[in-house]
């Protein structure tokens, strides 16, 4: 069974090393993919990380923001997996 | 493990929601005033790095968040609407649609206009007022109009597609303070390029005079449309569907 954490539990030290173990990296304010923010795949907007969610993808598990727009188009991909 | 503040569960307690069965700890945790926020050793984080490969684990910022999403997959609207429509893009747009609206009733102003926002820039303001098609609950009087005539599945799919793709040329948005005769002359000009078989007209509150005014004038001006009136108490809405007469009826 799928479980899942909130983010307002961790630590911002343990979701920059989250991210890290994912490939991903952190400044102040956003993700990052290598030097530059990376991008929501569906606002092609940069995420912070304050407002990021960690969801189970095809291979790698995907980051994106947290906004109605993002989680439906989410949900359109990849289905009922939440 | 570590903690920022006291007054919390033990540091086990937290460890072992976190890593192994993280949802009920982490929520419960997560209701006290004060919160301490969990932090993984390199252990942990490579357990949580594989739960999440192997799906076994998400995060997310609040459980209401993806059960708001989801739910607007279930409501009956949207059911009707994906039967017909297969578009990944014009679903989004009506589930978004379904959000503002639901936005709209709880009176979340901020929340609303940061969706209309989002929503523009990905869909430019056509898709906003596909969007707001649905807010305005238009779809299932559209539906509704529709089906007075003999169609098939088919047509009805392309139609809604249609709809929804070029909302500009089938629909307006009448506003109280929008000029008649400039209005007028505008969609006698849509109706002019496209021949709708379905063209809307719908306004809200003290639009709804300036929307009577509009379809008057637009009538006069079409011989080959007959039009149909829908009101609603909700926000006192009103709604003209100008209809195309074919040789074989509406």
């Amino acid at each position: 069974m799928t479980e899942y954490i909130s983010l307002k539990t961790v630590s911002r030290k343990s979701k920059i090393e989250i991210l890290k173990a994912l490939g991903y990296g952190a400044d102040d304010v956003f993700v990052l993919k290598g030097d530059e923010p990376h991008l929501d795949a569906y606002t092609e907007e940069p995420i912070r990380i304050d407002n990021m969610l960690i969801l189970p993808g095809r291979s790698p598990p995907v980051i994106i923001d947290n906004n109605p727009l993002s989680l439906s188009s989410y949900l359109e991909d990849y289905g009922d997996v939440l | 493990m570590s903690s920022d503040e006291l007054d919390v569960p033990s540091p086990e307690d937290m460890v072992a929601a976190a890593a192994e069965g993280a949802t009920r700890g982490a929520l419960e945790f997560s209701k006290k005033e004060t919160i301490k926020l969990l932090k993984f050793s390199k252990k942990e984080i490579g357990h949580i790095i594989n739960r999440l490969k192997n799906r076994e684990l998400y995060f997310l910022e609040d459980e209401e968040t993806i059960d708001v999403a989801k739910e607007m997959r279930q409501r009956s609207e949207y059911s009707l609407f994906s039967q017909y429509v297969k578009d990944k893009n014009l679903r989004i747009l009506f589930q978004m649609g379904l959000t503002l609206r639901d936005l709209e009733f709880s009176e979340n102003e901020i929340k609303l206009k940061k969706l209309v926002g989002t929503i523009r820039d990905k869909y430019t303001v056509e898709g906003l007022h596909a969007a707001y098609f649905v807010q305005n609950g238009l779809f299932s009087k559209y539906l509704g109009n529709v089906l007075e005539r003999p169609v098939t599945s088919k047509v009805l799919s392309h139609e809604i597609e249609d709809l929804f793709n070029n909302m500009d040329d089938f629909a307006v948005f009448v506003k109280g303070r929008d000029d008649v005769d400039q209005r007028v002359r505008e969609i006698i000009n849509k109706i002019d390029v496209k021949s709708p078989k379905t063209f809307i007209i719908s306004g809200i509150g003290s639009a709804t005079e300036s929307c009577e005014k509009i379809t008057k004038k637009v009538m006069d001006g079409l011989s080959d449309y007959e039009s149909e009136t829908y009101n609603s108490e909700v926000k006192k809405r009103r709604i003209y569907f100008l209809n195309r007469i074919d040789d074989e009826g509406i």
